[in-house]
């Protein structure tokens, strides 16, 4: 993920991102690693949507996608993890928009 | 319920079904726009005009945008693809709503965009907090279909819904999708689209059909069986207003 922005709106549960989703071979999820999340960021999931980048195939062009976002705080790293939900998977992927937070 | 004041892509007056509190809004709406206009031609982002807000600005949120393309008009196999793709749409001030011009439909005569959308305030802080799920079953009453990462959040004032059907063999044309949501609330309206299938239209996106919501009821009234192309899994996340 060349490209990433996310802001979690204090005071509510809300998440809101920004991502160039490139994705990988293989899974239709990618993660982000962290040292350590922040210590008030309960556990969660939420869903965004998103839509491919242009391809030469024109049927693939803007596939409206849905993703599962979740973190997970594990005893050496932490970790965000973008799982491609609803819709044709096509990446690489804009991801955009705001989701309520989840209890896990 | 909201009327708006003005727009600058030219359309008339649009009624907007809206929850709004100090943290986030939410609104629900459907409308037609003339993509051949000159007012939608020289606007760069759409703007929507409406009366004071609960919030002053918003992160992003996503909507959907629709269009039709009849293909291959004067032959015996000509076929109109309805094709969707989401748009990014956001809260600039208290009095205007934007939404993202995204020209992939703008050789074709007219879009269609739905609001179905959750708008946060931006730059608060204070303790995150986490929304609990709430329980729903899909009871289908025609076309058995089952879905997927069916999620409700149920709210007073609005709730969250995000589903998608894997297997689609089910789907055939001239016979509705239709399932009771038990536990989805009663108070809710809503129309948006259900996306996920293949085209061979000359523009992105992929296929949609019309859905709604009402007293608990799912209706897709006329599938398309192109949804059953492989891999395409049809999705609905919507915020809804209730009441």
């Amino acid at each position: 993920m060349p490209s990433f922005d996310i802001e979690m709106e204090g005071g509510s549960g809300i998440f809101s991102v920004s991502v160039d989703y490139q994705g990988k071979d293989g899974v239709a999820s990618a993660d982000v690693e962290f040292e350590k999340l922040p210590d008030n960021v309960p556990p969660f999931n939420s869903y965004v949507m998103g839509r491919s980048g242009y391809n030469d195939y024109k049927d693939y062009c803007y596939c409206p996608q849905t993703f599962v976002v979740w973190a997970r705080q594990y005893s050496r790293d932490a970790s965000l993890t973008f799982a491609h939900r609803g819709g044709h998977y096509e990446k690489p992927v804009e991801i955009f928009g705001s989701g309520i937070m989840i209890k896990q | 319920m909201i009327t708006s004041i003005a727009n600058n892509f030219g359309c008339g007056p649009i009624q907007i079904k809206d929850y709004q509190d100090d943290m986030m809004v939410v609104l629900n709406a459907k409308f037609k726009v003339n993509v051949q206009c000159e007012e939608y031609k020289n606007c760069d982002v759409l703007e929507i005009k409406v009366p004071n807000l609960s919030i002053n600005k918003s992160a992003e949120a996503g909507c959907y945008m629709g269009a039709s393309q009849l293909m291959w008009p004067d032959k015996s196999w000509a076929t109109t693809y309805n094709n969707a793709t989401c748009i990014k749409t956001w809260i600039k001030d208290k009095n205007t709503i934007c939404i993202e011009k995204f020209g992939c439909y703008d050789s074709l005569d007219e879009i269609t965009i739905w609001l179905c959308s959750m708008y946060p305030v931006v730059g608060q802080r204070g303790e995150l907090k986490v929304y609990e799920k709430d329980a729903i079953t899909y009871e289908a009453v025609q076309t058995q279909v089952r879905p997927n990462d069916l999620v409700l959040v149920k709210q007073p004032g609005w709730c969250f819904l995000h589903f998608y059907f894997y297997s689609t063999y089910a789907i055939k044309n001239g016979t509705p999708i239709e399932a009771n949501l038990k536990g989805f609330p009663e108070d809710v309206d809503v129309d948006f689209p259900i996306i996920g299938g293949s085209h061979q239209a000359e523009v992105g996106g992929n296929l949609y059909c019309n859905a709604s919501i009402k007293n608990g009821k799912f209706l897709v009234p006329e599938p398309d069986s192109r949804m059953t192309s492989t891999s395409y899994e049809p999705f609905v996340m919507i915020y809804a207003v209730r009441g």
